[in-house]
């Protein structure tokens, strides 16, 4: 779990669990952790935690290609989950996690709430991971195609059952395509959530004028990167406020759109305990290094001693 | 795992314009990026003005362009393409300048949309970020240990990658036979030397167009150049022979049925839109064969480069 490590302005205490930066590498878009470390000088230890890519109990193929498109200020991707299952998780990708001093969340994701549960029961006995995210945006089969995330009640059972299934810490991931994102997060709380993070891509489409077909394979994909930020920080926001209300100790890891260490700061300030960033490395693969060091230099220049004093911090205009 | 990406800001020496539609960028890189180069690897690129552009902006050196904007901003990042360009290394070398080793790369490019658009406005004394050498390359060094007949075969732009591999067999004592076949004007001699270079480094250089009309090209597709090749050579010719190719899919497609006739060792270098660039998101995938169905390969990491046999081609 937390390794040995020097506190400095940059610690964050998530549930526990020690993280040397606030900056987590976000689900989907870092693998199981191998890749980036084929770039000369890059260090997976520069990260505070890395998410995992979405494991499934079995094997998942994806859809087929193109799988990713860009947009204005951000990039639409469909990969469709692809990932080789527990199992061999488990051989080929988990051994490999040893290497590394930083801390690793696992991210599951299941189509039926006794997937969810199995799936967390396996990761539960990984000492290697430090907290389980799920992934509630995946489409619930046996009950006809709506995802699991858009509906309180669901999302409620699948935290509920996940919850039962380990003593790690577990993070519900939230998704920004529901009419009142508090409704979820009030079912995920209830439901004995230890942090809920949020949000996953924003459903969106892409059509090519000259063949009148979407670009995307799979038609329709989920929108991440800049385009999404606002949209990001006013769901952080508002999560925020009601677990503050209720005085409630939860804390949320915010992400879409970083790809500055003023939208990390914006995000802490909205009300989220760390970040995480996914497309943003895709552009710059040093990222976490460069808003570690410009978040540092604010702390110091503005005399704030860590990250903790950031958090909420935003006051409303009357 | 090896650490054999670099990322660097590489300085551009040189833009050649070929016609409006084509240029070439030579870049210094250093000796690492160099030194883990192999023909089929690609760079990845940013493409944004503002970083990678004029008055040697980069990450950490747009103090200039900070001025205009609140100081210390790192705000000017979001209005940037957030995606890199897959560029193959087109040639690589080393010179001397001045008694000083210099590591070159060039690219060959052919403007598209934004993106090539934007690096077709650099040009010298500006700087391209990159990350390099990415990929599995051609696997040539074999055909070099086993003294093999190299034919290449290329389809327009497929022709990117196979400089770098004919300086790299011309090396080693390998006169290969190309076959480039190409439907829009390409102008390959005018302002560019691409022409002469592969003349130098071949045993035969045979350009065929089916749109381009001129005396000394063959009338019809690639294709058809390299398969009446392929009927013409003795048995033990052909056993003796590999095929590397790079081109359209529907060109490589053919090149891969006429490898599989004909009994040839083939490798083929695909393309697929990126994300990450480095094998981290799956969302450059392209279907393999497996057992009696399918999986997906990372075209970026477990390619660009594949053995024809592997990929399933729809
Ligand atoms: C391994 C590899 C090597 C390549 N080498 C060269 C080269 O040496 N010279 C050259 O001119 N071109 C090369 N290409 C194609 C080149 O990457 C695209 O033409 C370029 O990305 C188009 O960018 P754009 O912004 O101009 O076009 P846009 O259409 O605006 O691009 C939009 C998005 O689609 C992607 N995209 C568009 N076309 C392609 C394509 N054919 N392959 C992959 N992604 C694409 C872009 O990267 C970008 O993310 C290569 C592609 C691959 C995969
Ligand atoms: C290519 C890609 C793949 C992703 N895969 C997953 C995934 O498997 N599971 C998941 O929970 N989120 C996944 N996401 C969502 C990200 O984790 C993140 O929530 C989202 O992209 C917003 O952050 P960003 O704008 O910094 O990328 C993926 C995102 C991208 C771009
Ligand atoms: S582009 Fe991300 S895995 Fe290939």
């Amino acid at each position: 779990m937390s390794k040995k490590s020097k506190a400095t302005s940059l610690s964050v205490k998530l549930k526990g669990i020690k993280l040397t930066s606030p900056l987590i590498a976000a689900s989907g878009t870092f693998g199981f952790a191998e890749d980036f470390e084929r770039i000369e000088s890059f260090s997976n230890e520069d990260i505070g935690a890395i998410t995992l890519k979405s494991v499934s109990m079995l094997p998942m193929a994806g859809n087929p290609p193109p799988r990713i498109v860009e947009t204005p200020a951000g990039i639409l991707n469909s990969i469709g989950l692809q990932n080789p299952g527990i199992q061999e998780f488990k051989a080929a990708h988990l051994p490999k996690l040893r290497k590394y001093n930083t801390v690793f969340i696992a991210n599951i994701v299941g189509f039926s709430i006794d997937e969810y549960a199995k799936i967390a029961k396996e990761f539960d006995g990984i000492k290697e991971i430090a907290a389980i995210e799920v992934n509630i945006s995946c489409p619930n089969v046996k009950k006809g195609g709506i995802a699991f995330g858009t509906d309180p009640k669901q999302s409620y059972k699948v935290i509920e059952a996940v919850r039962k299934s380990t003593s790690k810490p577990v993070i519900a991931k939230l998704t920004p395509n529901v009419t009142e994102i508090i409704d979820i997060a009030r079912a995920c709380i209830d439901a004995g959530t230890d942090m809920i993070s949020l949000i996953n891509t924003v459903n969106a489409m892409v059509i090519d004028i000259n063949t009148k077909k979407p670009v995307l394979f799979n038609n329709n994909g989920g929108l991440s990167g800049p385009a999404i930020k606002p949209v990001a920080i006013y769901q952080v926001n508002r999560v925020y406020n009601y677990i503050r209300e209720r005085k409630l100790a939860i804390p949320i890891i915010g992400m879409g759109g970083i790809l500055t260490f003023e939208d990390a700061l914006e995000f802490i300030i909205a009300g989220a305990s760390a970040v995480s960033i996914g497309t943003g490395s895709f552009y710059d693969p040093f990222i976490y290094k460069r808003i570690n060091a410009k978040i540092t230099e604010y702390l110091r220049v503005n005399k704030i001693s860590g990250i903790s004093g950031l958090v909420g911090s935003v006051t409303m205009n009357s | 795992m090896q650490k054999t990406i670099i990322s660097e800001r590489a300085h551009v020496l040189r833009k050649t314009v070929i016609n409006e539609r084509y240029f070439k960028l030579k870049v210094r890189v250093s000796k690492s990026a160099f030194n883990h180069a192999s023909p089929g690897h690609f760079a990845y690129v940013l493409c944004s003005q503002e970083i990678t552009g004029r008055k040697n902006r980069t990450f950490e050196d747009y103090k200039e362009l900070k001025n205009y904007l609140r100081s210390d901003s790192d705000s000017i990042l979001q209005s940037q393409l957030i995606l890199r360009r897959p560029l193959c290394i087109h040639d690589a070398y080393m010179r001397k300048e001045k008694g000083k080793e210099q590591y070159i790369f060039e690219f060959l490019v052919r403007k598209k949309r934004s993106g090539t658009a934007l690096l077709a406005k650099l040009d010298k004394g500006d700087t391209l970020e990159l990350l390099a050498p990415i990929g599995r390359p051609y696997g040539y060094e074999r055909s070099v240990k086993e003294k093999r007949d190299v034919i290449i075969a290329a389809g327009g732009m497929g022709i990117a990658p196979l400089v770098f591999l004919c300086r790299k067999l011309g090396e080693n004592g390998i006169l290969p036979v190309i076959f480039f076949g190409f439907e829009e004007a390409f102008a390959l001699n005018q302002g560019s030397s691409m022409d002469d270079d592969l003349k130098a480094l071949s045993k035969s250089f045979t350009i065929t167009s089916n749109t381009i009309i001129e005396d000394e090209y063959e009338k019809g597709f690639v294709t058809d150049t390299l398969a009446k090749h392929l009927r013409g050579l003795a048995p033990k010719a052909v056993k003796n022979t590999d095929i590397y190719a790079c081109g359209p899919y529907l060109m490589l497609k053919e090149v891969a049925k006429i490898a599989d006739e004909f009994g040839i060792n083939c490798e083929i270098s695909l393309e697929e839109r990126m994300g990450c660039g480095i094998g981290a998101c799956m969302a450059c995938v392209c279907k393999m064969k497996n057992n009696d169905g399918f999986k997906y390969k990372r075209v970026c990491i477990d390619g660009p480069v594949f053995n024809s046999k592997e990929i399933l081609f729809e």
